[in-house]
């Protein structure tokens, strides 16, 4: 398996356990300070959790290591979309995550970083489709 | 990679850009800085991510990837057209918040595991004979 499929497959069930964490202990959100518990509140965090940093992250790592290759030569095309991709997901989910509860309580600080992830989120999907596309043949 | 396939991984892919492409544009809305109407992109958001994306992708690979059957041939074809077609039917349908985009996105799913059933459960004559050794041995 290659190293960029073994970083997003890495990822994806680091994501996959903390996201059962996430399910196990948002009962009890109540119980923790208000930040923590914004945090683990957040409804949209926690299904995005799941459906970007396990799902997506474990399709594009296997993706990326069973796709055809373009051609003897290129083989499976540039490597730089795809750590890009990675490196999008794993700013941009993260930022997501701890910005998205406090939009309405600091949004000097919050809303442009929360903005950036949306961006960086976006950018992660469009890069994946570029390195892909040509393999798909 | 059978032609199919090929049809249904590209629509995944573009599929993928259009929902994350909207799934950025809610949270422009959610930080104040978009248009509240972009709001509305939250339900199609969901569908196409769901479905046009991750289900289209995964039931394309695997209708690539699963054990052929005799003859070295996939079975059925034309109802794994019919769960292209039904599906990206459907996820127009959901994304329009329509209760048919839902029936049709079902019975793509159903079309695919009719197709999909005798190649994922017939065995192999290599394997029952490791199954048959090792019954008598």
């Amino acid at each position: 398996m290659p190293g960029i499929s073994r970083l997003f497959v890495t990822s994806s069930l680091f994501y996959l356990v903390l996201t059962l964490a996430v399910g196990v202990a948002r009962p009890f959100a109540g119980r923790l300070p208000e930040s923590f518990a914004a945090v683990l509140g957040s409804f949209p965090g926690y299904v995005h959790l799941w459906a970007i940093g396990w799902l997506t992250q474990l399709i594009f790592g296997i993706a990326y290591w069973l796709l055809p290759i373009i051609d003897k030569e290129r083989k499976r095309g540039p490597a730089w979309p795809m750590v890009a991709s990675f490196v999008c997901i794993n700013l941009g989910l993260p930022v997501r995550l701890l910005t998205e509860p406090f939009l309405h309580t600091d949004t000097a600080l919050v809303v442009p970083l929360y903005v950036a992830s949306a961006g960086l989120l976006w950018l992660s999907g469009v890069l994946f489709s570029i390195h892909a596309w040509p393999r798909i043949n | 990679m059978p032609a199919l396939s090929i049809v249904g991984i590209r629509l995944s892919l573009f599929y993928l850009v259009v929902g994350t492409t909207l799934g950025s544009g809610t949270m422009l809305a959610k930080s104040g800085i978009g248009p509240p109407v972009l709001w509305q992109a939250l339900a199609p958001h969901y569908g196409i991510m769901m479905y046009g994306w991750m289900t289209q992708f995964a039931l394309s690979v695997a209708f690539w990837m699963l054990p052929r059957l005799e003859g070295g041939k996939r079975g059925r074809e034309s109802l794994f057209l019919a769960t292209l077609v039904l599906l990206n039917i459907g996820v127009i349908g959901l994304s329009a918040g329509a209760l048919w985009g839902q029936v049709l996105v079902a019975l793509a799913v159903g079309s695919f595991a009719i197709h999909a059933w005798p190649r994922a459960t017939r065995l192999s004559p290599a394997e029952l004979h490791a199954l048959s050794s090792t019954k008598h041995g």
